[in-house]
């Protein structure tokens, strides 16, 4: 059992509010991500997590049981940190004996837990080397295997795979993804990288200035996003968006912009009537690229493809009116050129609203 | 042709001139080492009438042979290495917060701890002189070993912020990950991370309370002696000087150091041109 509770935690520097409330509750044996940009507070949380920063307000709780005040390795966490912070006077051994012998744990018993953690990442032949002669990845690794070997309570994970290449992220991504499988720690990870969060979360909570914004299941993220932030920030492509006007009567739902207009009845009595400054949003995914003389209906508009983003598997092509400025995703096969004159379909049931001043969503 | 002539000019010019500057320092040192083999008639005529036939040791063995000569080399290296392990450890403790510690005015802190060392030394030997001898600390180790870390100190603390400052702090965040106190982190994990510094920081400090002549010499008058103003003493001690003598111990008083910087050379150019590197 380790769940880990947030309860409005907040940590000014100075007169700087790094953290101004955040508040989670993070089951045991989740992995859960901390995404934002870069100063939005993530890191800063997670520090107070491990109890590297003292909070200026609120409490942190293991199981239940407060410890706001605790050193960090009292809380028997373990952390992986972006630059690897190995210990550069040690070998690999050392580096990852170090906290067991920290803590008077026997030596037989040191070097089997040693020995048994360098086999799980296969870093078992480097045990001799120093750090200064490991790769990136190595480091890397010896960097997880160091967290690991102290059978923590909950990994902590700063933003661990920015340091590398392409090619090597993605790989170190599936074997973190894989290794939470195994060992059902619960993990907190930071990151900056949608792509990342999406792919090894099992929730997802995306910070900005110093709050959680959207804090939900990375499915629910992705589909059901809460805030016109989260809905751009999160997705690749990012969501394509019209600003707008939307208006609920008491007989239809009015979504208006410049040169298009969407109109459908009113879903229910209990909609609620509104007349808002609003933005509509619509993942490439969602969009449906028809031929311009295909039929013409309510929910059709006619664009010109101005960048077409060709992947292999799919091609995202950039359709442009007006105000109006989506991605659709298509087969890579189908024919589409740069200037063509196109028509998308934008499906009722795909859309998203959110208002434009608040940036909250709208439920239609 | 002429372009070949040229090539060849550049380097030629360059060497020359370093040749002549190496001259410039070390030919006091030479000739230093020249006084200790030799006979004071050879070298103190002119022109200098250096015969190879007459060299000599017998200077070092006589050096050798005084009782206060000895004790004033033994004075110089306890109180060189204790100045230098005092240094360092103090200078660790005030540079770790100035680097990592948010506290206001601590570049002020860092401004004044320099600005006592532009005092001329001078100006403070008549009440550093009173001071010890109120404390009751003329002519003891004590004495010196304060006195010399009164100027070294800063410089320490400097030399030694600048590497901390060179710490990723996530380096300190996973000691303290793993059990280790603040203190802790910086004994265990801190200091031998940035290594090359630290020895060329003791380095330094243990030269720069070796080559110290001024306090040594009015603040000890016999049992704490350094070698420095032992050499000194022997200059005006009898009405000969035997000047191939104070050559030889000249000698000896430079050989400490120079050994320590070969045997130690490679980390002190790590240390002080490359800093440290993460």
């Amino acid at each position: 059992m380790s769940r880990v509770t947030l309860r409005g935690i907040a940590k000014s520097f100075g007169l700087v509010q790094a953290v101004k409330e955040v508040s989670l509750d993070i089951p045991d044996h989740t992995f859960v991500t901390l995404l934002g940009p870069s100063g939005c507070g993530k890191t800063t949380t997670l520090n107070l997590i491990a109890g590297l920063e003292k909070v200026t307000r609120g409490e942190i709780l293991l199981d239940g049981i407060s410890i706001t005040d605790w050193a960090p390795h009292e809380r028997g966490m373990a952390m992986v940190f972006q630059n690897y912070a190995l210990y550069p006077h040690m070998n690999v051994y050392e580096n990852m004996a170090f906290s067991l012998k920290l803590k008077k744990v026997p030596k037989a018993e040191i070097d089997q837990r040693v020995r048994q953690v360098a086999k799980t990442l296969e870093i078992d032949q480097l045990l001799d080397r120093r750090v200064s002669q490991l790769s990136g990845g190595q480091q890397q690794r010896v960097a997880l295997a160091r967290a690991m070997v102290k059978e923590p309570k909950v990994f902590l994970f700063d933003e661990p795979l920015s340091n590398l290449d392409a090619a090597l992220r993605t790989r170190m991504r599936i074997e973190i993804k894989k290794l939470h499988q195994q060992l059902k720690t619960t993990s907190i990870f930071v990151t900056h990288d949608q792509e990342e969060a999406m792919m090894l979360s099992d929730f997802i909570a995306v910070m900005r200035d110093g709050i959680v914004v959207q804090y939900g299941p990375a499915a629910e993220i992705y589909r059901r996003p809460q805030h016109h932030y989260v809905a751009t920030f999160i997705g690749k492509p990012r969501m394509g968006t019209i600003d707008g006007n939307l208006r609920v009567d008491t007989s239809s739902v009015n979504f208006e912009a410049k040169g298009m207009k969407l109109s459908w009845p009113r879903g229910g009595a209990n909609m609620p009537l509104m007349d808002v400054p609003a933005c509509l949003g619509i993942r490439a995914e969602d969009v449906r690229l028809l031929d311009t003389n295909g039929a013409a209906s309510s929910d059709t508009f006619t664009g010109e493809v101005g960048l077409l983003e060709p992947l292999g598997s799919d091609t995202f092509v950039e359709v442009i009116r007006d105000s109006m400025n989506l991605t659709a995703r298509v087969e890579p096969d189908r024919q589409v050129h740069v200037g063509d004159k196109v028509a998308v379909q934008l499906p009722r049931n795909k859309l998203h609203f959110f208002e434009s001043v608040s940036g909250r969503r709208i439920d239609i | 042709m002429q372009m070949r002539s040229l090539r060849w000019a550049r380097p030629t010019l360059l060497y020359a001139l370093v040749a002549l500057f190496l001259l410039w320092t070390l030919a006091p040192v030479l000739w230093i080492f020249v006084m200790s083999v030799q006979p004071e008639i050879n070298y103190v005529a002119v022109p200098p009438q250096l015969n190879l036939q007459q060299v000599s040791l017998r200077w070092f063995w006589e050096m050798l042979s005084q009782q206060d000569i000895r004790d004033a080399l033994r004075n110089s290296l306890i109180i060189s290495f204790m100045t230098m392990v005092f240094c360092l450890f103090f200078g660790a403790l005030a540079a770790y917060p100035l680097s990592r510690l948010n506290m206001p005015r601590k570049n002020l802190f860092l401004t004044l701890s320099i600005m006592a060392r532009m005092i001329p030394s001078m100006v403070l030997i008549i009440p550093l002189f009173l001071l010890m001898r109120d404390l009751h600390l003329l002519d003891t180790y004590m004495a010196l070993i304060i006195t010399y870390s009164t100027f070294l100190l800063p410089y320490v603390i400097w030399m030694m912020k600048n590497f901390f400052d060179q710490i990723p702090y996530s380096l300190e965040a996973a000691a303290r990950m793993d059990g280790c106190s603040r203190l802790g982190a910086i004994f265990r994990i801190l200091l031998p991370s940035i290594a090359p510094g630290v020895v060329a920081t003791a380095i330094f400090a243990f030269i720069g309370a070796w080559n110290e002549f001024l306090f040594g010499l009015i603040l000890s008058t016999r049992n704490s002696m350094p070698i420095m103003v032992k050499i000194s003493a022997l200059v005006s001690a009898s009405f000969h000087t035997d000047n191939s003598l104070v050559a030889a111990t000249g000698v000896l008083a430079i050989l400490p150091v120079v050994v320590l910087v070969f045997v130690l050379n490679r980390y002190i150019v790590r240390g002080l041109v490359e800093g440290v590197k993460f």
